[in-house]
């Protein structure tokens, strides 16, 4: 009964987790669709803004701040894709994937530069109050932002199933050139999708960093798990990626419960990766093939 | 001694020299840091630039290489160079785990996949402290190589003795990465990265290349992190971390990902910039974000990086220079005599006159570098060819393009054939020329053998039934037409013959033999040859080195013997450029042997893709819709040069059509498909008349007669 309880807890302490997974995960998945690339910046894009919020937030206060911080992300992210991304479309997609990588590498750098590498205490949206479940606490600010990603998950796939902006961006990611026909601007899509995946990003860093604490490398790293949610969800899918947060943050949550095993340093970790590579190795196709014509590769 | 030759030897003995000729000793780390560096971008060279597949993870091999080579002195006292191949082994046999996913995901679902391998070593693996040693940092001793009382005149404590074996690591693994690369190894992966349905159909283990490139990739990696420990001789996780295999792709990149020499070159770069911050007072801090900020303009201005831009500017100093030469040749005019001294380093002997004349005066151009040199110690007239001796125990048949022997001889038509093309020299016949088809099969059809029987085979996709108890055969020197309306099952049956997909039911036989159960490039190696609807060249290869790629059947030299360059390698290499030659002056192909594949006209491009199936040597050729995209006078030739195929070299051919007029006059016998099954088959009069077939085709009702009408129909 105590493993079951214990397991229970556990699961309600990985909710912050499972919320800001996948609100990041949803920008993964929205800028995969949008620019068939990987954003390795993600993280960094979580991040900076965090800092902008930090930074923001004696002067006009939190939720300001946030939104501002917000606003932000969005501007970061459309900047991202037309300045470097957009620019390497035609090169490869390694180049792109190395350009995103060079996004965060000089976005932890000038967070470092500018606001040190010491871990700083966030401003939460949050008032400061404690849960306690079980032996352990749960912050306001951990259900909190477990709350907006629920809300937020919703809105975005209200705005995918129901909206003409949501079938123009499904179309042109699906095919540019038949949605171009079809008189949507591609363009367009890809920049409201970069800038909804940076606020969203934005959104969920000032979260995250109110509910742990703000550091330029840290912060951006605790992404990674978040490639793995979308991943897990094939990384086409907004609810694919949802499930695979929930997967993430419960399998990061459970298995330190189980045995002295679990406990060890960097299991639940190597759990998490098993999980991921399994999923993947029992998809795709065995042969990759090109077609001449339309230039290969 | 030419003064280019002394120049050479005097920068190469002040490379080695360097640390002894009064630098700081802040020079001679990052020199050793710049050796690193330039392996792991090597080792992704390989990888990401040869065979396509993203890492995201060379720094956690990179680390395993280094916590290895920690372990291995401290718990086992393993010396320095005794562990170096010891810690290759290891990390290259974790890189070819990780390269299992590949087989399955590629793309950035690899790029994934390699992420979560990084960060599971970085989470799991490097926090173990049996393995990154007590207290977070593995530390070694300062030693001497070997264990004492042996050899022992080697000073590990000294950066300057590393620098030397860090030196001599970086042009060992320049060295086998280049021979490697101009080899059927190199081309395999390059295929690989190309078009791996091609690759397969050429008798490239797909599979095995794919862990070979990342156990060689991986295996470089880890020597690097073998020298980083042993130069350090202290080393922490946080040097592995995730975002320093970000950065050893992006010093890839840099140097210009796929080029060898740009490598060594980000190698130096990013360690010049360390040392240069590390001197200057005011720069300090600052080198994060100025790496980066180079990354991006490299990106973003150069693609190409520093491997392109070398080229691009050594031209445009060629070019410079040799306006001062002219000048000064005019200066000196009627002083010396003229003459090019390019001499060109293949004997003439090796060389056919055709291909000569084919590659124009170019020769050079496809004998690789390294194997130049070596050429000329076998030049003498060694040109015996190697005979395939396969390792396997599946036989190979082969057509032999000298003799054309594999002719039935007893069929009276064909012996006057023989007779006729043996006199009169039959390959230097255009195939363009021939009106007429002067090929005539033995009239009855039992009395030719067969090459290919499918017997009863059904795929299944899922639920959907694609093609339901085909059967249906080819016999030697038969070509076979396989006609049907679209997804009547022609290109499923086709890839279930090749091996593509897997029948439910039934049996395909080749050459006589069972290979229902082969993978694809066995039965490729058997002789198995053939060409795709949408075509599958290699795009960034020429069209000499799309042929060149087709000769790995014949080819049983394995990648030591590539690395290490033996004689065995090279007269393979040579044989394997014989037989490209051979058929790019059969086909007519000498006009474009050295253009890019990308851009060329599609007729074209469909005479390469045979003459690529043709180099395999290939008796049974299948082919998948090649008159699609052709107008009627590239139909015509096309049709032409299936019969030359046939009746000059023998070939058995099977093609899937659209194009019925074409069908109808090439083919021996034909079968038709219609919702998966097989409607009619017969000679091409047969159908022209049958009720069937025509239905089938203008989509009348055929009425009860019809057995198939009612099965199953797939989309």
């Amino acid at each position: 009964m105590s493993f079951l309880r214990n397991v229970v807890v556990n699961v309600i302490l990985a909710t912050p987790l499972v919320g800001a997974y996948a609100m990041f995960g949803l920008g993964i998945v929205f800028i995969h669709r949008a620019s068939k690339v990987l954003n390795l910046a993600h993280g960094a894009m979580a991040m900076f803004p965090a800092y902008i919020a930090y930074a923001l937030s004696p002067h006009t206060g939190v939720l300001v701040a946030t939104i501002l911080a917000m606003i932000f992300g969005g501007a970061l992210g459309l900047a991202v894709e037309r300045g470097v991304v957009r620019r390497l479309r035609a090169t490869s997609p390694t180049a792109q994937t190395v350009g995103t990588v060079a996004v965060l590498g000089l976005l932890v750098a000038i967070a470092a530069r500018i606001w040190g590498t010491t871990a700083l205490e966030a401003p939460s949206l949050f008032p400061d109050k404690v849960f306690h479940v079980g032996n352990a606490n749960l912050s306001l600010a951990g259900v909190g932002l477990f709350g907006v990603a629920v809300v937020v998950a919703a809105g975005f796939i209200a705005l995918f199933r129901f909206t003409d902006l949501g079938l123009a961006m499904r179309a042109a990611a699906d095919n540019r050139r038949a949605a171009a026909l079809m008189g949507i601007d591609p363009e367009r899509t890809t920049a409201i999708s970069w800038i909804l995946a940076g606020a969203l990003a934005a959104f969920g860093g000032v979260l995250l960093a109110g509910a742990s604490s703000l550091h330029p490398y840290t912060l951006s790293l605790s992404v990674l798990p978040a490639f793995v949610a979308a991943l897990i969800g094939g990384l086409e899918s907004e609810r694919g990626a949802l499930v695979g947060a929930a997967l993430v943050g419960l399998t990061l949550g459970i298995v330190p419960t189980l045995g002295d095993l679990g406990r060890k340093t960097g299991v639940p970790q190597l759990a998490l990766a098993l999980v991921a590579l399994i999923v993947m190795a029992r998809r795709g196709q065995r042969f990759s093939a090109v077609d001449v014509r339309t230039g290969g590769l | 001694m030419r003064p280019r030759f002394v120049v050479a030897i005097a920068a190469a003995v002040a490379v080695i020299l360097l640390p002894w000729i009064g630098v700081p000793l802040s020079v001679v780390v990052n020199a050793n840091l710049a050796g690193e560096y330039a392996l792991i971008a090597i080792s992704l060279v390989i990888l990401t630039g040869w065979v396509g597949q993203i890492s995201l993870a060379q720094g956690a091999f990179v680390g395993i290489g280094a916590f290895t080579t920690g372990l291995l002195i401290r718990s086992a006292h393993v010396p320095f160079p005794l562990n170096l191949p010891i810690v290759g082994v290891v990390t290259g046999g974790a890189a070819a785990v990780l390269g299992i996913v590949a087989l399955r995901v590629r793309g950035l679902y690899l790029a994934v996949a390699t992420l979560i391998f990084a960060y599971m070593t970085e989470t799991f693996l490097f926090t173990q402290a049996w393995l990154v040693g007590e207290g977070g940092a593995s530390a070694i001793p300062a030693a001497r190589i070997g264990r004492p009382g042996t050899v022992t005149f080697f000073d590990l404590g000294d950066s300057r003795i590393v620098y030397v074996i860090i030196l001599a690591t970086v042009v060992a693994a320049l060295l086998a990465a280049q021979h490697l690369r101009r080899s059927k190894t190199g081309r395999a992966f390059f295929a690989v990265r190309g078009s791996e349905v091609a690759a397969v159909s050429l008798g490239i283990d797909v599979t095995r290349y794919k862990l070979l490139a990342f156990a060689i990739s991986g295996g470089l990696a880890g020597i690097a992190g073998n020298l980083t420990m042993i130069d350090l001789r202290v080393v922490t996780p946080a040097s592995f971390q995730f975002t320093v295999s970000l950065f050893y792709l992006s010093l890839a990149v840099v140097g210009g990902i796929g080029s060898l020499g740009g490598a060594v070159a980000a190698g130096v770069l990013f360690a010049g910039l360390n040392e240069l911050f590390f001197r200057v007072a005011a720069l300090n801090g600052y080198l994060d974000v100025v790496g980066v900020g180079l990354l991006l303009v490299v990106l973003l201005a150069y693609p190409g990086g520093l491997g392109g831009l070398g080229p691009a500017l050594w031209q445009r100093a060629k070019r410079r220079w040799s306006v001062l030469a002219r000048f000064a040749r005019a200066l000196f005019a009627g002083r010396r005599g003229g003459g090019t001294s390019d001499d060109h380093l293949v004997p003439a002997s090796v060389q056919p006159e055709a291909a000569q004349q084919a590659r124009g005066d170019d020769g050079k151009t496809f004998v690789p570098g390294p194997i130049r040199s070596a050429l000329k110690r076998i030049s003498e007239g060694v040109e015996r060819a190697t005979p395939f001796r396969s390792r396997r125990t599946i036989v190979r048949r082969s057509i032999d393009m000298r003799r054309l022997d594999v002719l039935e001889p007893e069929a009276p038509s064909v012996e006057e054939i023989i007779a006729r093309d043996a006199a009169s020299a039959p390959l230097r016949r255009d195939w363009r020329q021939i009106g007429e088809n002067p090929f005539s099969l033995p009239p009855d059809r039992e009395e030719r053998s067969p090459i290919l029987e499918v017997e009863h085979v059904s795929v299944r996709f899922g639920g959907l039934i694609a093609t339901n108890d085909v059967s249906l055969g080819v016999r030697e020197h038969e070509i076979v037409g396989l006609i049907g309306p679209n997804g009547a099952g022609k290109t499923t049956t086709f890839n279930a013959i090749a091996g593509l997909n897997q029948p439910s039911a039934g049996h395909v036989r080749l050459f006589d033999e069972d290979a229902t159960s082969y993978p694809v490039h066995v039965r490729a190696m058997m002789g198995v040859g053939r060409t795709f609807q949408l075509i599958q060249l290699f795009p960034q290869l020429t069209v000499f080195d799309n042929l060149l790629v087709a000769t790995h059947v014949h080819n049983d030299t394995g990648v030591f013997a590539h690395v290490l360059l033996t004689e065995r390698a090279l007269s393979s290499e040579l044989d394997a450029r014989r037989r490209v030659r051979q058929i790019v002056s059969l086909i007519g192909l000498e006009d474009v042997v050295d253009r890019r594949v990308a851009g060329l006209p599609f007729g074209i491009l469909r005479q390469v893709e045979i003459a690529r199936a043709l180099v395999t040597e290939a008796p049974f050729l299948m082919l998948d819709e090649p008159a699609s995209g052709l107008d009627n006078t590239e139909t015509d030739e096309l049709a032409k040069l299936l019969h030359f195929i046939r009746a000059d070299l023998g070939v058995t051919i099977l093609l899937i059509e659209h194009d019925v007029r074409m069908v109808t006059s090439v083919s021996d016998y034909i079968y038709v498909l219609d919702r998966g099954s097989v409607l009619a088959q017969g000679t091409p009069a047969e159908i022209q008349r049958n009720p069937a077939v025509i239905a089938a085709y203008l989509g009348e009702a055929v009425g009860v007669e019809d057995p198939v009408s009612s099965g199953p129909r797939p989309s």
